[in-house]
């Protein structure tokens, strides 16, 4: 009887937002037919797929392709690598953004503040091949600046390229350089959202700049923060081949390879697509692990998820 | 207003503060302009020097002949055409598809809310791949038409929480509570109360997904057959390909073809800065005007209040 | 309650999953059926009668009736219909193209998504990107054309193959089938390729002795930087292709010979396949080059440089000895007297005891054509592909028709040589080579037996070559043809490299992996080796090195490779 009425309630309840579920049709339909409805795909990592007999029709292989990969020399270094890289990308590079709108948020003059986020966001449309360029010009051991540097110091020149504990660092302090104006747009635009009546009064009162910051600007990006950590952490295995493979030289190999860069080495040779279906299935299990793991931690603590 | 004339004296620490906001925001100004300044220059400068590293800041051996060069490909304009295209119809199309959705995910009284959600972020970690992604739009037809690039990523997961997350802590439910108290449907308290106070997530929204479209590289070069489609990021790469020559990787060019490919890439080299600043000068350009929005912020403070 | 809710969500996403697992069956039965048809097509084509053909058997043009063929492949953005050469297809052969360019960089990708959809182009050319083993695999499952059915529509290939019995062998897989051709580099001066090269005043001043051994190249190297502090004694760079081909005479003369990089497989003395990387040779080698680097003998940036850096310090005379493909590739040098220059074509040393050279098995990987089996002419396109080895053809796609975009010129010795000066557009072409390319010969796409202008190195004789080095007045380029000529007279073992080998599917998906683990870590001790990180003197890091590739399945390896090299044997004959 109970368990009757609760239904109707809730019958009621979708017949009463029907508007809320049209306004979702486009974007549920989008998924269905373009997202899900090809997504039978994954099962090429169980197979041993070959186009003449297409995908449900080749071998079932089972776990084979992800004993390929997991009994693999390589294997432990690319996981390292890549857990190393990433982890590393997420400590630094999350946090700049953040300080970066923050403090430009500060600049009273609107002229130069937007000049600032301007300039600062550019990187991001240069082609990566140029940046890695520049990378590679400034980080050369006998005409870098980086090393002219060390070197006016009294250092001892430094072959960042071609030490393999070095490519965390070229690798996620480049990133850094490209991505920080671009990723601290949604830190400006919330930002935006912050109370005005609520700076004054507390500049009234006597705060410093500082304490407004930490007390009325930051609190109101918190949401923002944990929804953008949340999703960073369930991106964490998902780390791309093509900026490696420009920053990658022989001498580097065991700090730069990566499970991208591993599998499209392993299918330049010959098609492979059940093997970097594999890898790939498996990268996104450990990332849809950080991200649940990543949600309840959030949850608990600002009360603010993804469910 | 008032503020300003009641302003109290600033303090030793608010002059430290200030000066030491101001060097790290001014060294980051400098890094970040950097390589804007190195586009600039290499795009107007002889490109051996550059690509030996003597350019360095300033342009080497001055020189328009890229530009000209540029000018005079045809290919670049058509693909400029079309990446306007795409950026302005498909970010408008995304908007459409993703803003309803969003607010309607950020409504805690949505039933199977979280089912819906859930869906989503799936779609984030697992896709059918390349071929099944492939044969799908080919069975609607789609394949070498417009509308190839305009629905692929239709609803990007990442948006849409991003989207979600301000609509619901952004958009006071008093409000919302109010405005259906006057008889307002779900539709009109969209589009007159949430929407005008939703200024700048709809402008990041709108920035990456148009920022999304006018880089789209991948898609395009999948589902695309006729050159009269490419977007510019197409042609730029084509270009950056040749222009590069270890990435050929392959034993067993002769001598005299690699000299073609050299002189190829050459002719590549004098072209790419160009093309990097002609693609990227309308973004920069955009980018002020839109900031206006975060700007003016929302009044959410005045509705409180 | 909330709890239950989310569970059921996952449950019923995942039946969602599973449905769409279900409903992808459709799209593959439909390309099954569509295989059945397409072999029946084939069939009834062979059995037609005769009188009826839409082509002619021998003589041009191959169709009488114009047919339009589909093509595709990566494209250097020229519409390819509109070159000379395809025009002249159209008229001549009675073959009209519709061509697609594809991206270079697609064309990987492209590939997959043709043969999913089954929508292949009749004919593919210009895929240096698809390996011939995935050829050959999908030749097998019914894709690509089996040319070895159709080899008595093609007379020239076929006179020409047996000239060449190991370009045969090459092209044929195991069970006999052709499914492409790859072009080949006729001509030696285009096999010879990699070499160390050096500035002859600079090094004659301080180290008059001729270099023959790798110790005299040491000292060679020792002598200039004293000279020379400013300037470094020797530079290759690894990232690039084109110089680290200088690296292959340092390795010859180590014993190593092949000329692959990373992974060098050849028939040792004894006949035995071995893997270079495994010999004691190739030890001494990688400490020799220690050795060098750490005396900064060696260029240290030489793991960093890109192309472009390299050759342009090459052009600043930045290096006193410095490895590279060719002179003339270095275009500043070129406009110079080469003869101020000297090369290093080999060198000895405890475990190469001849002065040992060895030439490209010439198969270039950026040319292979292959057709569709669905097409509706595989008759007039294999046709097609025989005109490519008549001597017209050979010309056609490389240079253009005669008189319209080249002429032949004698020179004083009596040689003959290739010129376009006078009828390139030099306006709208940034240089004549590249208005061949691009308006007439669509950067030899089609081009199968390449350096037909090299034909003339391969038949000069030394005494001329020592006159051409004397003249002042010849052109650059020839003048350096003509000193490694006379460069390569010197050499006493100067021998082809076997072409590659041909792997049975099972024995590709094996080695896929197995290559990718021990080349790449091959590739890594290598660079760590040589820039000091590990030390190969040490007798146990070098069998701890041994023992790792052996844990990487090497055995295995070998025993497909060595399985492979038998086959090919076996066809040579």
């Amino acid at each position: 009887m109970k368990q009757k009425k609760f239904n109707k309630k809730r019958l009621h309840k979708i017949l009463n937002n029907w508007e809320l579920y049209l306004m979702l049709l486009p974007a549920v339909l989008y998924i269905i037919l373009f997202v899900y409805k090809p997504m039978y795909g994954i099962q090429i990592a169980f197979r041993d797929f070959q186009f003449k007999d297409g995908i449900t029709g080749s071998r079932w292989v089972g776990f084979d392709q992800f004993r390929r990969l997991f009994n693999s020399y390589w294997f432990p270094i690319i996981l390292k690598n890549t857990l190393t890289i990433s982890i590393l990308n997420l400590l630094l590079s999350f946090p700049l953004p953040i300080i970066f709108a923050l403090a430009a948020n500060e600049l009273r003059n609107e002229k130069v503040k937007r000049t600032l986020q301007t300039v600062s966001y550019a990187p991001h449309f240069i082609s990566m091949v140029v940046m890695c360029g520049m990378v590679v010009m400034f980080t050369s051991p006998s005409s870098g600046i980086i090393n002219k540097a060390i070197e006016f110091f009294g250092g001892e020149a430094i072959a960042f390229m071609q030490k393999p504990e070095m490519f965390k660092w070229v690798f996620v302090l480049s990133g850094i350089w490209q991505g920080t104006g671009w990723s601290s747009i949604i830190y400006f635009s919330a930002l935006a959202a912050v109370d005005k009546s609520l700076l004054e009064a507390a500049e009234i009162d006597g705060a410093s700049r500082l304490q407004r910051i930490l007390y009325i600007n930051l609190p109101t990006i918190v949401p923002t923060i944990s929804i953008q950590i949340v999703l960073a952490v369930g991106r964490l295995m998902s780390l791309g081949q093509e900026k490696v493979l420009l920053l990658q030289t022989s001498p580097n190999l065991n700090g730069s390879e990566i499970i991208a860069t591993y599998v499209y080495k392993v299918g330049l040779e010959q098609y492979s697509y059940s093997f970097s279906t594999a890898a790939g299935l498996f990268n996104s299990l450990c990332n849809c692990i950080l991200l649940i793991t990543a949600n309840t931690i959030t949850k608990k603590i600002t009360k603010q998820g993804l469910w | 207003m008032r503020t300003k004339k009641r302003r109290i004296k600033k303090t030793l620490g608010e002059h430290i503060f200030i000066t030491v906001n101001g060097i790290f925001l001014s060294l980051f100004f400098v890094i970040a302009l950097y390589p804007i300044i190195y586009v600039l220059s290499a795009s107007v400068s002889d490109p051996v020097a550059v690509s030996s590293g003597k350019m360095f800041l300033w342009p080497v051996g001055f020189n328009v002949d890229g530009y000209e060069q540029v000018l005079r490909y045809k290919d670049i304009w058509s693909g400029y055409a079309n990446t306007i295209f795409y950026t302005v119809v498909g970010t408008i199309l995304n908007l459409v598809a993703t803003i309803p959705a969003a607010y309607a995910l950020s409504r805690k009284d949505l039933e199977g809310r979280n089912f819906i959600m859930t869906l989503f972020i799936i779609t984030m970690y697992f896709s059918g791949g390349l071929i099944p992604t492939y044969l799908n739009m080919s069975g609607f037809g789609l394949v070498n038409t417009r509308w190839s690039l305009l629905l692929s990523g239709l609803v990007g997961t990442y948006n849409l929480i991003v989207a979600r997350t301000f609509f619901a802590n952004n958009i006071p439910m008093e409000l919302q509570e109010a405005a259906y108290l006057d008889g307002a449907t779900t539709f009109q308290l969209l589009l007159k109360v949430v929407l005008p106070l939703s200024a700048p997530i709809i402008v990041v929204m709108a920035l990456y997904y148009g920022v999304g479209h006018w880089n789209q590289y991948f898609q395009a070069m999948i589902y695309l057959r006729d050159r009269e489609l490419y977007p510019l990021q197409v042609i730029l790469k084509e270009i950056l390909t040749q222009s590069q020559l270890s990435a050929t990787g392959l034993e067993g060019f002769t001598a005299a073809e690699i000299e073609e490919m050299l002189r190829m890439s050459e002719t590549a080299d004098r072209m790419k800065y160009c093309i990097i600043v002609v693609s990227m000068a309308p973004m920069l350009a955009i980018y002020p005007w839109l900031q206006k929005y975060f700007a003016k912020g929302v009044m959410v403070g005045s509705v409180k209040g | 309650m909330r709890k239950s809710s989310k569970f059921m969500a996952v449950l019923l996403a995942a039946g969602m999953i599973l449905s769409m697992v279900a409903c992808g069956k459709e799209p593959v039965t439909s390309t099954e059926t569509k295989v059945q048809e397409t072999e029946q097509t084939v069939a009834s084509v062979a059995t037609e009668p005769e009188e009826d053909l839409y082509y002619n058997k021998e003589g041009y043009p191959i169709c009488d009736e114009p047919i339009t063929i589909t093509m595709s492949g990566a494209s250097n953005t020229t519409d390819w219909d509109n070159t000379a050469m395809h025009k002249y297809f159209e008229e001549k052969l009675g073959i009209k193209t519709d061509s697609t360019e594809l991206q270079k960089d697609a064309l990987k990708t492209q590939y997959a998504l043709m043969i999913a959809e089954r929508s292949m182009p009749d004919v593919m050319v210009k895929s240096e990107a698809i390996s011939k083993e995935q050829v050959n695999m999908d030749g097998e499952a019914g894709y690509w054309l089996d040319l070895s059915q159709y080899l008595d529509l093609m007379p020239n290939l076929v006179a020409f193959w047996e000239k060449y019995p190991e370009l045969k062998a090459y092209h044929t897989t195991d069970t006999g089938a052709i499914y492409s051709i790859n072009r080949v580099n006729a001509s030696e001066s285009a096999n010879v390729s990699g070499m160390i090269y050096y500035n002859k005043a600079l090094v004659e001043a301080v180290y008059p002795d001729p270099i023959e051994t790798v110790d005299d190249f040491y000292d060679a190297l020792v002598a200039v930087q004293k000279a020379y502090p400013d300037k470094i004694p020797f530079s290759l760079a690894f990232n690039s292709q084109n110089s680290s081909r200088g690296d292959v005479i340092l390795r010859t003369a180590f014993g190593i010979e092949s000329r692959d990089l990373d992974y060098s497989l050849y028939k040792d003395d004894s006949n035995e396949v071995v893997l270079g990387e495994t010999t004691d040779g190739y030890r001494a080698y990688l400490n020799f080059m220690n050795k060098l680097y750490e005396e900064k003998l060696l260029d240290n940036d030489c793991y960093v440089y890109t192309e472009k850096e390299y050759r342009a310090n090459i052009n600043e005379g930045d290096y006193v000895f410095w490895a590279d493909s060719s002179l003339s590739v270095n275009n500043s040098t070129v406009s110079t007297d080469p003869t101020d220059y000297e090369m290093i074509p080999a060198l000895t040393s405890e475990y190469q005891d001849e002065l040992t050279f060895l030439l490209a098995h010439g198969l270039s990987p950026g040319s292979r054509i292959f057709v569709s089996a669905d097409t509706k002419y595989p008759e007039a396109i294999c046709r097609l592909l025989d005109f490519l080895f008549t001597d017209e053809g050979i010309m056609l796609t490389q240079f253009g028709i005669e008189g319209e975009h080249y002429e032949l010129v004698t020179d004083k010795y009596g040689y003959k040589h290739i010129d376009t000066a006078k009828f390139a557009d030099t306006v709208n072409y940034s240089s004549a080579g590249n208005w061949t390319q691009q308006a007439v010969v669509n950067y030899q796409a089609m081009c199968m037996w390449w350096g037909a202008d090299g034909a003339w190195y391969d038949e000069l004789t030394i005494e001329d070559a020592k006159k051409m080095v004397e003249d002042t007045e010849i052109t650059p380029s020839y003048k350096s043809n003509a000193m490694l000529k006379i460069e390569m007279d010197a050499v006493k073992d100067v021998r082809k490299i076997a072409v590659p080998l041909n792997y049975t599917n099972e024995e590709a998906t094996n080695r896929s992996t197995l290559y990718a683990d021990i080349s790449n870590y091959i590739k890594s001790n290598k660079a760590s080796v040589i820039t000091g990180s590990v030390d190969f003197n040490d007798d146990k890091v070098w069998s701890s090195y041994l023992d790792t590739l052996n844990k990487m399945g090497l055995e295995d390896l070998m025993k497909i490779e060595k399985a492979a090299w038998a086959r090919l044997d076996a066809r040579s004959k």
